[in-house]
């Protein structure tokens, strides 16, 4: 409420009142603000730039050559993550990796968010019968373990980047669609979009300019949590030996690789994991400042 | 000739299945005529059905039976799909004016998609959102902002001006002041008093608040678990008041009088069996009621006209 005093009660208090201007700030600077979204940002910034340099082979090494003079060199100013047993570069390599799990991360999710968010919203705004067979139909998604699940899916489609991308992405669906469907369903009843129908506004309007905008939010924060999820489920099953074949190596596949050095060459086993690690952390860390961001209540100053 | 706005006849609303036995009376046989450019107030506590009836009559939900007409013309209630001719007919007013607007949509945005869909005038869009605005006793710059940057008033002035841009005639006020602060509760009740007269607008008023009512209508109801228990021109009701629980409601105003204030007694609540159950056989007000007789456990009472237009459902004030 403004403030007003007790000579404007009986006039009209609202449309007269002195306000200052109202500021507001744009999605970017919102998610700026918030401490971790910055964090998010910046590291994930650098983990993108890292990755598609990786891809474009803009590395300090090529990462396959071998250097038989340089074999199992620790961290030095040319090696930052040292060598491996065949004196290829461990940095590069690691780039390069990063790379291949961005790119499999990235199609994974695509994967689950689009198809977890349209069955969340169709669950979720749709009468009792089609809600229950999206969620009977999640319900059993769940009861898979997930990395069994996609276990079953690349034993099945042999691997290749698309094929774990798959076996990731299906794991998720279920909890875009739960995510998504919660607050589909809250704004379905809420005043604005009874008003909306009172109006006569038609369902598709209803539905993709008054509840989506509503649950963009939710869907960004999560797609960026699961994307460092899916970062974390590739590397699991390239260690697992099921990651997409030579010669693309991807984090998980290096880490896994490097294990039997570890005794005597610490930093092949460090180097890929640190990099796992800090896209991770990223990625949740914007996922946070996405949510701070999201509510438009928090934009305006 | 009494120009009639709006009639409905037999409106009833019964909730939960037939099969469970678990069937809520929402509304029974509920029929108002609004007469044009006049307010039809209704009254009653809260679960008394007030609100249920709003939603039937803007077409948010389809009522079990009963009918509905505008202008002499028959709506068909359906809950589901578009309904843009009744919307031209007949808005509503929700109570939570923050909750009922877009948080993601500033004023302009939101009022230009009304008419944008209603396809009205088309040729000067920002004319007619500056026109509302000023209708509503809001300021262009106004259009600019989003609901949380409005006040509870402000906010509600952007709602009615949102009803207003389909050009109704018949507004369904549903306790439009009751979640604003008191202070600018007079501010919109004048408002809305000056918008009628300049548009010659059909209000129906719903408030739990007789005193509230008492200010702006024409005609009253007092509903009472879903039915109507009493109902007439303003003065009938409020002087010669029939039906004991409109009676009860008269004490429960507060008089800013000490002397008063100690003799006056207070309506009990409503035995929380009474507000789910089905209807029983008898008078529904019957077990909370001081002149409750024999009969009236027995018989349900119907609306009759006692004098002039006022009507009544009770055994007891038929007779005398």
């Amino acid at each position: 409420m403004t403030l007003q005093n007790p000579s404007s009660l009986t006039q009209n208090s609202d449309g007269d009142a002195q306000e200052e201007p109202v500021r507001r700030r744009g999605w970017f600077a919102s998610i700026w603000h918030s401490r971790n979204g910055r964090i998010g940002i910046i590291i994930v910034a650098l983990v993108l730039i890292a990755g598609v340099a990786g891809l474009a082979g803009l590395t300090p090494h090529a990462p396959d050559t071998q250097d038989p003079t340089q074999v199992l060199k620790g961290i030095s100013v040319s090696h930052l993550f040292g060598t491996d047993q065949f004196g290829r570069d461990v940095f590069s390599g690691a780039l390069q990796g990063l790379g291949v799990s961005l790119e499999i991360a990235f199609l994974s999710v695509l994967i689950a968010g689009a198809i977890g968010s349209l069955g969340g919203i169709i669950a979720g705004f749709f009468g009792k019968w089609t809600s229950a067979v999206i969620m009977r139909f999640t319900d059993m998604m769940f009861a898979i373990p997930s990395v069994l699940f996609a276990l079953a899916i690349v034993t099945a489609l042999g691997p290749s980047i698309m094929d774990s991308a798959i076996a990731i992405g299906v794991g998720w669906i279920p909890i875009f669609v739960r995510v998504v469907r919660g607050p589909v369903l809250a704004l379905r009843e809420s005043d604005f979009v009874r008003a909306g129908r009172v109006l006569g506004f038609s369902r598709a309007r209803l539905l993709f300019r008054h509840i989506l905008p509503s649950v963009a939010g939710v869907i960004a924060v999560q797609t960026s949590l699961a994307l460092a999820w899916a970062i974390l489920a590739e590397a699991g099953l390239s260690f697992l030996g099921l990651g997409p074949p030579p010669p693309v190596a991807s984090l998980g596949e290096m880490v896994s690789n490097s294990s039997s050095l570890a005794g005597i060459a610490w930093w092949t086993l460090v180097g890929p994991s640190l990099v796992i690690v800090v896209a991770v952390i990223g990625f949740n860390f914007l996922g946070d400042g996405l949510r701070d961001a999201s509510d438009p209540r928090t934009r305006t100053r | 000739m009494v120009d009639v706005a709006l009639k409905a006849e037999q409106l009833a609303k019964i909730y939960g299945s037939r099969r469970a036995g678990a069937q809520v009376d929402a509304l029974s046989d509920v029929s108002l005529t609004l007469t044009r450019g006049k307010t039809f107030g209704v009254v009653g506590e809260s679960g008394c059905g007030k609100s249920t009836l709003a939603r039937l009559l803007v077409g948010l939900e389809a009522p079990t039976s009963g009918s509905l007409a505008i202008n002499g013309e028959q709506v068909h209630l359906k809950a589901k799909g578009d309904n843009r001719t009744l919307a031209r007919k007949i808005q509503l007013v929700f109570q939570d004016p923050f909750s009922s607007l877009d948080p993601r949509m500033t004023v302009q945005r939101a009022l230009k998609e009304i008419l944008r869909v209603h396809g009205l005038h088309r040729d000067d869009l920002d004319g007619r959102i500056r026109e509302l605005l000023s209708m509503v006793g809001l300021a262009a710059r106004f259009a600019e902002r989003y609901p949380h940057e409005l006040s509870g008033g402000q906010a509600q002035r952007v709602a009615i001006a949102r009803a207003l841009a389909v050009e109704p005639e018949v507004l369904v006020l549903d306790e439009p002041t009751s979640a604003l602060d008191v202070s600018v509760r007079a501010e919109i009740i004048n408002l809305l008093v000056r918008i009628q007269d300049e548009l010659e607008l059909t209000y129906l008023f719903i408030s739990h608040d007789l005193s509230m009512v008492r200010h702006i209508s024409d005609e009253i109801a007092v509903m009472y678990l879903g039915r109507v228990v009493e109902a007439g021109r303003y003065d009938q009701v409020f002087e010669t008041p029939l039906h004991p629980y409109t009676l009860a409601l008269e004490q429960a105003i507060p008089v800013p009088d000490p002397e008063h204030e100690r003799t006056r007694k207070v309506l009990s609540e409503a035995p929380a069996h009474v507000q789910v159950a089905k209807a029983t056989a008898g008078c529904p007000y019957a077990p909370r009621c001081p002149l409750a007789e024999p009969i009236c456990g027995e018989v349900a009472p119907v609306l009759q006209e006692k004098s002039d237009g006022h009507r009544v459902s009770c055994h007891v004030a038929l007779r005398h």
